[in-house]
């Protein structure tokens, strides 16, 4: 379900409008496609940025299986870059940015682990970064990355904090607590 | 995640705007940031907004008048406050975006729906700012597809362009 409200900034009025018919994607989903974790939540199959598609598919069997990033121009539906992942070091999965820019792989799981960075407007490798463990909410803006993580203070309590890495360096530039929260649950592994 | 059976629903917000849009708003945890300005904006723990330097993750500023900063225009940060999320409405702050001084509150937006535990977090909403005028009769108000996600307490609410 979904509301539209037009706000007037000027007068604090408010409008709600009829919304248009909803348009669904065809829902495309190739049955080698892998999960990845994106707005909090796992998905599966491609997504769309700029004009680009992107999807991450599992190629082969057994142990010989690879992990590809695809991207194709959305216009024309030709595949622009198939990029091998290797194979999943971590059980985290791979993670895609909310305005799906950017593909991030973590490497081998422990208290800062690397995660490559991949970018799906420009398909191609353009960092790695170390974060911290449970990384979430990540974005790039530019040649920064920011992500929020999560510090037990109590068994209940944690305290949120919003860190920037530098990705030519790979290293944590500033971190800026946003303040305490109640421990939630963590995203379902992927069905 | 949604601890009670609540609808899911989605926002499409549109923030009319007289003067010029920014093109430099982007993505940012819990909130957006401005490219130009290297400025992001950032909703806190105590439903709070906070500015802070990209370059330096210094406060620039913070304000209790909103709580989860959504869009940015030429001048103007729009935010969602939910101090009346209880009765199930919550209110559009409109901010000055480099001084964080508080220029005027939507009147409240009811979603026909309360949540029924204090847990329920407020709805998913993805808003934008609209040039005026160009919401003309049977123009799409908006041109991303709405995706309705529940959102767990904290979730970010980047938006996606």
């Amino acid at each position: 379900m979904t509301h539209v409200v037009i706000v007037d900034p000027m007068t604090g009025g408010v409008t709600e409008k009829t919304p248009e018919p909803t348009q669904v994607a065809p829902n495309v989903n190739p049955p080698n496609s892998v999960s990845y974790r994106r707005r909090g939540e796992w998905q599966k199959g491609p997504w769309s940025s700029g004009n680009s598609i992107a999807n991450v598919e599992s190629n082969g069997e057994g142990n010989a299986t690879k992990i590809e990033l695809r991207v194709w121009d959305r216009l024309s539906h030709n595949l622009k870059a198939t990029i091998d992942l290797a194979t999943m070091e971590s059980e985290a999965g791979p993670y895609v940015t909310a305005d799906g820019k950017y593909l991030l792989l973590p490497g081998s799981p422990g208290v800062n682990t690397s995660w490559r960075v991949f970018s799906i407007t420009n398909p191609r490798e353009i960092g790695r970064a170390l974060l911290d463990s449970n990384p979430e909410d990540i974005c790039i803006v530019g040649s920064q990355l920011f992500y929020l993580s999560s510090i037990s203070s109590t068994a209940k309590i944690a305290t949120i904090v919003l860190r920037s890495v530098d990705l030519d360096s790979g290293r944590q530039r500033w971190e800026h607590a946003l303040g305490q929260r109640q421990t939630g649950t963590v995203p379902r592994l992927p069905q | 995640m949604l601890s009670s059976p609540l609808t899911r629903v989605a926002v499409l917000l549109a923030v009319l705007n007289a003067g010029g849009l920014l093109e430099g708003s982007e993505c940012f945890p819990k909130g957006i940031c401005d490219t130009s300005t290297h400025v992001g904006y950032v909703g806190k723990e105590d439903a709070s907004v906070e500015a802070i330097g990209l370059q330096t993750g210094k406060t620039l500023w913070s304000s209790s008048d909103a709580s989860d900063p959504l869009a940015l225009s030429d001048g103007l940060l729009a935010a969602a406050d939910y101090k009346l999320w209880k009765s199930g409405q919550f209110t559009i702050a409109i901010l000055d975006p480099r001084t964080g001084k508080f220029r005027i509150r939507s009147k409240p937006i009811a979603l026909g729906q309360s949540p029924t535990t204090p847990a329920d977090p407020p709805p998913l909403l993805d808003a934008d700012f609209e040039k005026m005028g160009s919401l003309s009769a049977g123009k799409p108000v908006h041109d991303t597809v709405a995706v309705p996600l529940p959102r767990s307490k904290g979730q970010s609410l980047c938006q996606q362009r």
